[in-house]
């Protein structure tokens, strides 16, 4: 089947792809002028605990040791090193903080969606009149946003001064104490439901709300945009006059013909966005204290914390290479004829 | 038709097509206002020094006995933890702003565009080897590639404006691949490669201005976008540093003072939305003017 051998040749392109993004980071992390050693033995340690420390970590052996070491060690036994950070292991606080990731940005992907492809299609529908110019300047001022900033200003107003929605971390500490979040999968959110732990749900949702709106705002913007161009596209499309031709009412023209057709390209933003939501995570995680990878790795980051740096990135690129051959895949399903070829790049 | 007169009507026709992009930018609201932002950004960044009330407060001068006062008369936007006019280092930030988003677009075109017309051009293995290598800075996620550099070069603003640059170059290389792969075939390039005219100079002189418009599009729409990562950086800690007025640093600052010291954080983050705004709305309507095919 050509489904599954073009799946097969995508999935091969991974692996290099990935040994790439070893490299890059690799080279970037060791040619730099500071010293993880230092940054992890902290500003009091004398010149000889910080040579034990670089030895103990093998920071002092040269280059392409380190990365054949540490390839090796990922490749064949699952480890990614010891965080200098944590001091665990890379792949136990990979573990721990990915549920919430997935929980925030597949929260915000779907809100972004929820709300931008009907936005997108009221703008096409209202071409150069005020709704359309209100949606266009409305998807541009998302995409302008801060998202630390509108974060903060949320937290002021909807945290502090009318004290709707909770500004910080996952979970309410004392919600859990009285009802205690059965891990099944770590994403609170389908845990809490499975388990039919409503108080808990409640509270996990009042969470996830303003992180989810905030992390939303850029992608919803791209996607309602376009939906519109796409959709403009079709309008113009000869089928599309024969419907309206025939009588049927432009409702039915849009949502029944044109939509189906117009959101192809849309569904590519889509997946290029997973890129965005999980960059703009690393921000709004840590503006909102959610514990998630991307407040994680933040502090890795800050710490010039190298194995965590190297495991999170290796985890960010899969999750965006994985969501870009979903988009390619879903090409086959929005419409057969589109050749599945020629597009192999991550 | 003599030579002369074909060259006239060329002159004319382009002349024409001038006026007629002119008149789709300006019948655009949006694009129209965004002009205008960018425009008055301009002023304040030549101006800040006579616009701001005291200039001297974009440096690491302290006046304790007016530290955290709420907007009013004698300071619009109030003052910070060290007594320091914010509406002062607002403006003068404006110069900050201004200089990261463009240095960090010209670096990234500077990378990206001779490396994607040479693969475009050559073909082949060379083709084969930038394109991977632009897989893999593309499969990280631009954010987290500019956030690792940034770190790893030492904070500051050079560097932030280096690990941006890194972390968008392949989008450059891309389109214009893309645009050297069609002008390769065309009649003029071959005319050149028959006249026996070398390969750098059919690159660079042929083929490349010819991708001026595309460029162009893409880089007015990352100059916002360089902004907005450029802040997120110096909010996260790895970026511009104290005591310069960068907006993103001061919302990272005044984060410490919430929830009562509202203001610390709002008029920065105000100027970021604004500036980016301005900066995404005309790049919006350059690319409907110069890209036609994407034209609405």
């Amino acid at each position: 089947m050509r489904f599954w051998s073009y799946l097969l040749q995508r999935l091969g392109f991974v692996v290099p792809i990935l040994l790439g993004v070893t490299i890059v980071v690799f080279v970037i992390s060791h040619v730099i002028p500071g010293d993880p050693a230092h940054v992890i033995a902290g500003m009091y340690a004398n010149e000889a605990q910080v040579q034990r420390l670089r030895e103990e970590f093998g920071l002092d052996r040269p280059l392409w040791e380190q990365y054949w070491i540490s390839i090796r060690k990922m490749a064949f036994q699952g480890d990614f090193g010891t965080s200098l950070y944590t001091k665990r292991p890379v792949l136990t606080d990979l573990r721990t903080y990915f549920p919430a990731t997935l929980e925030l940005t597949t929260f915000a992907m779907l809100l972004a969606v929820a709300v931008g492809i009907p936005l997108g299609v009221v703008s096409a529908s209202h071409t150069n009149r005020a709704a359309d110019h209100a949606t266009r300047f409305a998807s541009l001022a998302g995409l302008s946003m801060p998202a630390f900033w509108l974060g903060l200003l949320l937290q002021i107003v909807l945290g502090h001064l009318w004290g709707w929605l909770p500004t910080r971390g996952r979970v309410d500490s004392i919600v859990t104490i009285d009802y205690p979040i059965t891990e099944l999968t770590g994403v609170y959110l389908v845990d809490t439901l499975v388990t039919g732990n409503w108080t808990a749900f409640k509270d996990v949702a009042a969470h996830i709300l303003l992180p989810g709106l905030v992390l939303a705002l850029g992608p919803l913007g791209l996607i309602a945009r376009m939906t519109r161009s796409s959709l403009l596209d079709v309008l113009r499309e000869e089928y599309i006059k024969t419907a309206r031709g025939a009588g049927l009412p432009e409702r039915r023209v849009i949502y029944r013909h044109a939509l189906r057709n117009a959101l192809i390209p849309t569904v590519t933003v889509i997946g290029s966005m997973y890129g965005f939501l999980l960059g703009g995570s690393f921000v709004v995680e840590s503006v909102f204290d959610y514990p998630g990878l991307g407040l994680w790795g933040v502090n890795a980051i800050l710490n010039l914390d190298f194995p965590a740096i190297i495991g999170l990135t290796l985890v960010y690129s899969l999750m965006r290479i994985a969501s870009n051959i979903a988009v390619d895949l879903s090409y086959y399903f929005l419409d057969p004829q589109i050749k599945l070829a020629g597009r192999y790049e991550g | 038709m003599g030579w002369t007169g074909r060259l006239l009507a060329s002159q004319a026709a382009r002349i024409r097509e001038y006026r007629l992009a002119m008149r789709r930018f300006l019948d655009s609201p949006l694009a129209v206002a965004g002009a205008g932002i960018v425009a008055l950004l301009f002023l304040v960044a030549v101006l800040a020094p006579a616009l701001a009330p005291y200039p001297g407060d974009a440096g690491a001068t302290t006046h304790l006995e007016r530290r955290l006062q709420s907007p009013g008369r004698a300071f619009p936007m109030g003052t910070d933890d060290l007594g320091r006019d914010i509406l002062s280092r607002v403006l003068m930030g404006t110069r900050l702003t201004i200089q990261i988003g463009f240095v960090v677009t010209l670096l990234s075109m500077v990378i990206g565009v001779p490396l994607g017309a040479v693969a475009g051009f050559l073909g082949g293995k060379v083709d084969e080897l930038l394109m991977r290598t632009a897989d893999v800075f593309q499969s990280i996620p631009p954010l987290i590639l500019a956030l690792a550099v940034a770190a790893a070069l030492r904070p500051s603003m050079t560097n932030a404006m280096i690990a941006i640059a890194v972390a968008w170059w392949p989008w450059y290389s891309r389109v214009v691949r893309g645009q050297v792969l069609a002008l390769r075939e065309r009649t003029f390039v071959e005319a050149a490669r028959c006249i026996g005219v070398s390969r750098r100079r059919i690159i660079f002189s042929h083929i490349l201005p010819n991708c001026v418009s595309t460029i162009l599009v893409q880089g007015s729409l990352q100059v916002g976008n360089a902004i907005l990562t450029a802040a997120a950086l110096s909010f996260v800690g790895v970026g511009v540093q104290p005591p310069l007025p960068e907006w993103g640093l001061m919302l990272s600052v005044g984060r410490g003072f919430l929830p009562e010291i509202w203001w610390y954080v709002t008029f920065p983050g105000l100027a970021i939305f604004v500036t980016v705004l301005g900066f995404n709305l005309l790049g919006d309507g350059l690319r409907d003017v110069l890209d036609p095919r994407l034209r609405r």
